[in-house]
């Protein structure tokens, strides 16, 4: 027995050898070493000025991103000739202390721009890619977002940042009356503001169908009720690529809140046709709605029992997807503070997720899956900031910093970007409110309204490229 | 002079007022004397309050556990909580979160002995893997005695020169420590030069292992990707580590160089 032990502890394989673990590793951003845009070789004629611009965007939108920061111009000026902008020597990058070079060219052609980039790996003396873009000139940054999605999609996996876009309501500012709302879309650094409806209504919280094609809105509208005509909040789709429209849902009380899954089919919608605002489903196309809230079995906080599902109870708005459909987050009044739930959609079972201050609202689950966003008024202070949370109720973070003294300041709405690393928000620290972009880590805070409207309820849509 | 006063008012009360008073005093008594004759004959006049459980004239306190579940049709649950503080900019590690005490009150039975369970059959597996740990070092020591018996022939071990009070027993105890130091030195040495970049950092499935021979002299002999990353960029970044960390820590047993290293790497 003794000697069938020392057996099997002498056959265990390669036993002399010494086993490690090496984690906890130092983290850093990416050293880009980032040449001059040149002119290609059989360049005609050059653009100094849009040369600057197309990396003066680059850097823009690298920076932006979060994860990279610049080495200076000047460290890698003899690597950087305009007659090798295809062509790499690693040492004078290495010794810069660059990770990656990035060398570019340009050529203007007949109102057409053609860009030339080679990405190298440093440390490691190696071509990442080399590609040639092509655009209108006057889409110049078009042409580098989609280099700058290309470049953060090789180096990260992520994709999305550059080539989404963000919708919001915004409405005149400053303004005598209240003025019409009216539901725009805006780049993520805030270029290429488009006004998307005219209607002088009321057209608020616009949220994305997955395709990235059409988006959906609540509008203040004249509808037909059964003969009657009567205004009321309906939901409509909106098909960005024809302009069409279409109406969702025009029952009595309020139609809003529209959340659609990853692949568009199924949509969940507040309406309060019953006297009480309601969770329902509702195919991509309208139709009859199903109810969900009354379906939902209120799980206890301990126990295996269920709390009541009184119909009294009911008070369901704002519903976020988990990006594998299994699961949504939304808002309940049914403590009598709203705070933030979460509903497996296969057994209808909910769980209380927050418990934490006065009023817990617009949740919003991240793209990985991993974290959920919502508003939150704090006690005391009484103002709204943004909060994360895990979809387990761990790790509860203040992501936003207001006040209320002298002025209330809030932040509300979040949205997640495609990539998982931002967010949008709207907040009124100058006065009105704002749409900005942050990262997650709370260190980079960007507006991205026009500072002659007032902005509103952000929703991040998905990546078009 | 008060004294002689009240004697006096007290000798002129009227003999009747003082006959008056002693007969209601006896008619009293008589009433209660007759009250409790009829009591004892079954017969009372007023009606017995019944004290079911016996008086204790002490003051008893139980130790009863708090409800650890709401009562029965209770939906409206309040457990508001001042939110936690955080500055916006903020780069390091969030905060844990406040759980509202009430929170932490209700933790249901099932939890805890689940819990309970898990921690004990976590430590059963740590004594385990200790106990083979520990198997695996005395027959390393073993191993390492006869490797060199056989280098120093028939003369037993080497003699070992120094300061000695006492001879005292054999220094070989010590092997499996001096082992441990050596992992974490080493582990140290190639940590400080692991750089990664910030979207690999939340990538658990990031895993490579690598192994790695090591000279005498700290100097790397040869190294090879064992098992690679999805992502290039992080097994490049561990081989750096490895070079960087050049001239690597050496044991003072040497032997343990003997058969290289295998090391994990991960975020």
């Amino acid at each position: 027995m003794r000697a069938l032990f020392f057996l099997i502890i002498f056959s265990l394989p390669c036993w002399g050898t010494i086993y490690l673990t090496v984690s906890g590793a130092n983290v850093k951003r990416a050293k880009i070493a980032m040449g001059q845009v040149h002119p290609m070789a059989d360049s005609a004629s050059s653009d100094l000025q849009l040369a600057k611009n197309i990396r003066e965007q680059l850097k823009s939108d690298l920076l932006f991103s979060n994860l990279f920061d610049f080495i200076s111009d000047s460290d890698f000026s003899k690597s950087d000739l305009p007659q090798d902008y295809n062509k790499v020597s690693y040492e004078e990058f290495s010794t810069a202390g660059a990770a990656f070079a990035l060398k570019l060219a340009y050529q203007v052609s007949g109102g057409k721009l053609t860009v030339e980039a080679y990405l190298y790996d440093v440390p490691g003396q190696k071509k990442i890619f080399g590609k040639k873009y092509q655009s209108a000139v006057t889409q110049y940054y078009r042409l580098v977002h989609t280099l700058s999605e290309d470049i953060l999609g090789e180096l990260t996996g992520e994709k999305g940042l550059f080539t989404s876009r963000i919708l919001m309501t915004c409405w005149k500012y400053p303004y005598k009356s209240p003025p019409p709302k009216e539901i725009y879309v805006v780049d993520p650094d805030g270029r290429n503001l488009t006004q998307l409806t005219s209607d002088r209504t009321l057209s608020t919280t616009p949220t994305w169908m997955q395709d990235g094609k059409n988006i959906t809105y609540s509008q203040y509208e004249w509808v037909n009720r059964g003969g009657l005509r009567t205004r009321g909040v309906v939901l409509k789709k909106h098909d960005l690529t024809t302009g069409k429209r279409q109406f969702m849902s025009a029952k009595e009380g309020m139609n809003s809140g529209a959340a659609w899954s990853a692949n568009s089919s199924q949509g969940v919608v507040t309406l309060s046709f019953t006297g009480r605002p309601e969770l329902y489903f509702l195919g991509r196309d309208g139709g009859e709605a199903e109810p969900l809230s009354r379906n939902i079995q209120w799980k206890r906080l301990l126990g295996d029992g269920f709390q009541s599902n009184q119909s009294s109870l009911l008070f369901d708005v704002e519903a976020s997807w988990a990006p594998d459909g299994k699961r949504i987050v939304f808002s309940s009044a049914r403590t009598g503070h709203p705070m933030i739930y979460v509903l497996d959609m296969a057994t209808k079972i909910a769980n209380q997720l927050t418990f934490a201050g006065q009023y817990n609202a617009s949740p919003s689950w991240s793209p990985r899956g991993d974290k959920i966003l919502f508003a939150a008024q704090r006690t005391g202070e009484g103002n709204f900031d943004i909060y994360m949370i895990d979809p387990d109720g761990n790790n509860l973070t203040r992501m936003t910093a207001g006040e209320s003294r002298p002025r209330r300041i809030n932040s509300e709405n979040p949205s997640w970007a495609p990539t998982g690393r931002h967010f949008a928000f709207s907040n009124n620290e100058e006065g009105h409110y704002s749409v900005y972009v942050m990262t997650v880590d709370s260190t980079h805070k960007t507006k991205i309204s026009p500072p002659d409207k007032e902005c509103f309820s952000p929703s991040w849509g998905p990546n078009e490229g | 002079m008060n004294s002689s006063s009240t004697s006096q008012s007290f000798v002129n009360v009227p003999v009747s007022s003082i006959l008056i008073s002693l007969g209601a005093h006896i008619s009293i008594l008589i009433l209660l004397l007759s009250v409790h004759a009829l009591d004892g004959l079954g017969l009372s006049l007023f009606k017995k309050k019944e004290i079911k459980e016996p008086y204790q004239s002490f003051i008893q306190v139980d130790v009863v556990a708090l409800p650890d579940q709401l009562p029965k049709d209770m939906p409206n649950v309040e457990m508001s909580q001042p939110i936690v503080d955080k500055p916006a900019v903020v780069v390091e590690k969030p905060a844990a979160p406040t759980i509202p005490s009430d929170v932490m009150k209700l933790h249901d039975k099932k939890a805890a002995r689940e819990e309970a369970e898990k921690k004990i059959k976590k430590e059963v597996l740590e004594e385990q893997a200790k106990a083979l740990k520990k198997l695996q070092e005395e027959a390393r020591r073993e191993q390492a005695l006869k490797d060199l018996t056989a280098k120093n022939g028939k003369k037993g071990r080497a003699k070992l020169a120094g300061n000695k009070l006492s001879q005292g027993n054999s220094s070989v105890g010590m092997i499996g420590t001096a082992s441990d130091q050596y992992r974490a030195l080493v582990s140290d040495a190639i940590r400080k030069h692991f750089n990664i970049y910030l979207w690999q950092q939340k990538r658990v499935a990031l895993l490579a292992d690598i192994y790695l021979e090591v000279y005498p002299n700290g100097k790397v002999k040869a190294r090879r990707v064992v098992k690679a990353s999805s992502d290039p960029l992080f097994d490049s970044a561990v081989l750096q580590a490895i070079d960087a960390s050049q001239p690597l820590p050496v044991p003072e047993d040497i032997s343990l160089l003997k058969e290289g290293f295998q090391i994990t790497f991960k975020p």
